[in-house]
């Protein structure tokens, strides 16, 4: 069974290998988001000073003296800005987790569009024709889905690490860090096989996937703390597995100041809440790989 | 045992559409069966239903003796199935597609590369084995779905309409490989709505339509069910060798028209030099004589009422659109 979706996962990898396009694209807009929105908002930060919310929150370390000029000449001084800003996160810092979640999600959404393909172009039919199970051919997808997301993912943590966003819990951290992103590759790979076995064209899923992922973008927490967003946003906010991985980025790479938990910078302070976000997410994860497999069973008889 | 074997088969789809109305037929080792009939005939869903991907609604099939419908896996072993719309990996190399066929089949390492070599070489695309299928004409894209079909040595292999929408060049090649291929032992059972590639490639042809087989046999049987050769003269006395004409045993009917005489008989290479020499002894002189046969498609009139020549267009362009919607993927 394993076999054969690794054969199965194998063309789907070379399918992607072959895309240059869709690669370049895949890989550049998040670094464009974390070049132009990672120093932009830096920027922002430290020009407003005291009346940016983020700056509340996450404020950068190069805004620390900007700000005590600002807040002197407003002559407001808000003594939790100060404290928060000790922290010591850029926006860079804060934001360089949220992309890679997005990143991640945007990696995996679309994989059931190939179980689309392969029906109408009939070479799904030739994959059930061999002498293989059937359901490693949903497996192989969805194993193409994880790989993918986590390739993608690790590159734009790559990248953030490059330019400067600060990693401050080392090789622990960054090992679940990948943990949790394959955990979420996987859901939202099945997921998408959901969709796919379940719709003939692929405008309905392109449909369908731009129609929530949007959503799950905005409220997911990778541009703003979800602690500063309007409570209805909030409540889909929970609802979000997306908010999740990000949340359980940023306690894996950064062991949770960007919450104010203050120093030091260590896993052992947050395990609670990355439990938290470990079972949501594999409550998520779980729920599609049935739903899928349930579908895919019905669908093949 | 027949390695093919159907009995009363049945499908209906959605509960309303009846594409087989309950079929049988057997096909025996080493044959090459035809399904000759028009679109909407059931030819697909036949073969989906021995190929194992979809279920009978009703009725039996084995294949191998296997049944379909119990054991699939089994009948997968043992079977090539070259579908009707080519669904080779368009973003693949001929090589990675015939590869990734191999491992889904279990071939061992070994046995792979010798046996791709060997499959490109069958089909004649050694050269291009490495481009990428997207590269590749229809007839191309045809050949190397055969090499798929056949690279993990079925002991049947299933072609539906395997030359639909390729060019008179393109489809004696396949015959000619599919004949060879039969040669070494492979049973072939393949679809078509072209009379000659039935009468001329299958040993033995079943006509379908509306979801039922309406006639099975040797496609020389079939021919001479409908009345035999049919031979056209012209002499300068029609009513004398007529009557002559009407006593021959080996003559079916015979008319005069316009003092030209049709004449049906059950062979009309035998025929011709006797009714010479008939004519000779009778003293009238024949000017001239043309010969045609009945083809599978006047078999299909007499079957069905209706002729299969209306059909071509219809497939010719409905796979020129598939082709350019697929050049349109991705
Ligand atoms: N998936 C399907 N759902 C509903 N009807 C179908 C389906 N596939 C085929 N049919 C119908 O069954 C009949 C036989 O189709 P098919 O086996 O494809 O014929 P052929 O291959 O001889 O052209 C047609 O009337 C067709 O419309
Ligand atoms: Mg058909």
């Amino acid at each position: 069974m394993l076999k054969e979706a690794c054969y199965v996962c194998e063309r789907e990898l070379k399918h992607f290998i072959r895309m240059r396009v869709q690669i370049i694209s895949s890989i550049v807009t998040p670094i464009v988001w974390l070049v132009f929105f990672g120093y932009s908002m830096n920027m922002m930060s430290s020009g407003l000073g005291g009346i940016n919310i983020l700056n509340v929150f996450i404020g950068g370390e190069r805004s620390v003296f900007l700000y005590f000029l600002t807040s002197a000449l407003n002559a407001t001084p808000l003594q939790s800005l100060v404290i928060q800003n000790y922290l010591g996160i850029s926006y860079l810092d804060f934001f360089y987790s949220g992309v890679i979640g997005v990143t991640v999600m945007f990696a995996c959404v679309f994989s059931g569009l190939s179980i689309i393909w392969d029906k109408r172009f009939g070479f799904f039919n030739k994959l059930l024709v061999a002498p293989i199970p059937r359901l490693s051919i949903m497996l192989g997808k969805t194993m193409y889905a994880t790989v993918r997301g986590l390739i993608q993912g690790v590159i734009i943590l790559g990248f953030s690490f490059l330019i400067g966003a600060r990693i401050r819990t080392g090789v622990v951290g960054v090992a679940l860090a990948l943990v949790f992103m394959l955990l979420l590759s996987l859901g939202f790979g099945a997921f998408s096989m959901s969709l796919g076995i379940k719709l003939a064209d692929q405008e309905a899923l392109f449909g369908i996937i731009n129609m929530i992922t949007l959503p799950l973008f905005i409220s997911s927490g990778a541009f703003m703390p979800v602690d500063t967003m309007p409570g209805w946003l909030q409540v889909i906010a929970y609802g979000n597995p997306l908010t999740y991985l990000v949340d359980a980025l940023r306690l894996c790479l950064l062991g949770g100041p960007y919450s104010a938990l203050g120093l030091p910078f260590s896993l052992i302070d947050v395990a609670p809440r990355l439990m938290r976000d470990l079972i949501a997410l594999s409550v998520f994860t779980g729920t599609f790989l049935i739903i899928g497999t349930l579908l895919f069973r019905g669908s093949v008889k | 045992m027949p390695i093919i074997e159907v009995r009363d088969l049945r499908k209906v789809y959605n509960g309303s559409v009846a594409a087989l109305k309950g079929i049988s037929f057997d096909v025996e080792e080493g044959e090459i069966f035809g399904f000759l009939g028009p679109n909407g005939a059931g030819k697909t869903t036949t073969v989906h239903i021995l190929c194992t991907l979809i279920t009978p609604t009703g009725g039996l099939a084995k294949v191998c003796g296997f049944d379909v419908v119990k054991e699939p896996d089994k009948v997968r072993r043992k079977i090539g199935f070259v579908p009707q719309d080519i669904s080779v990996d368009d973003d693949l190399t001929a090589r990675e597609n015939l590869e990734l066929h191999a491992k889904l089949y279990h071939m061992p390492r070994s046995l792979r590369e010798k046996r791709i070599e060997e499959m490109l070489e069958l089909v004649g695309l050694q050269e291009r084995a490495d481009s990428l299928v997207k590269t590749f004409s229809g007839g191309m894209r045809r050949r190397l779905e055969i090499a798929e079909g056949l690279l993990h040595s079925p002991e049947v292999l299933f072609l539906d309409e395997p030359t639909i929408g390729l060019d008179p060049a393109s489809r004696m090649t396949i015959w000619e490989q599919l004949r060879e291929l039969n040669k070494e032992g492979v049973t072939v059972f393949l679809t078509t709505h072209y009379m000659d590639e039935a009468d001329r490639l299958c040993d033995r042809v079943a006509i379908i339509d509306l979801g039922e087989i309406r006639a099975i046999g040797r496609p020389s049987e079939l021919k001479e069910e409908v009345g035999g050769d049919v031979l056209i003269l012209k002499t300068n006395n029609p009513d004398k060798l007529l009557e002559k004409l009407l006593s021959l045993p080996f003559v079916n009917s015979a008319t005069s028209q316009d003092g030209t005489l049709r004449i049906t008989v059950k062979s009309g290479e035998k025929a011709i030099p006797l009714i010479f020499e008939e004519a000779r002894s009778l003293g009238v002189n024949i000017e001239a004589v043309s010969l045609s046969k009945p083809t599978l498609d006047d078999v299909f009139v007499r079957h069905t009422g209706k002729s299969l020549r209306d059909e071509k267009i219809d497939m010719i362009e409905r796979f020129k659109q598939y082709m350019l919607m697929k050049r349109r993927r991705r």
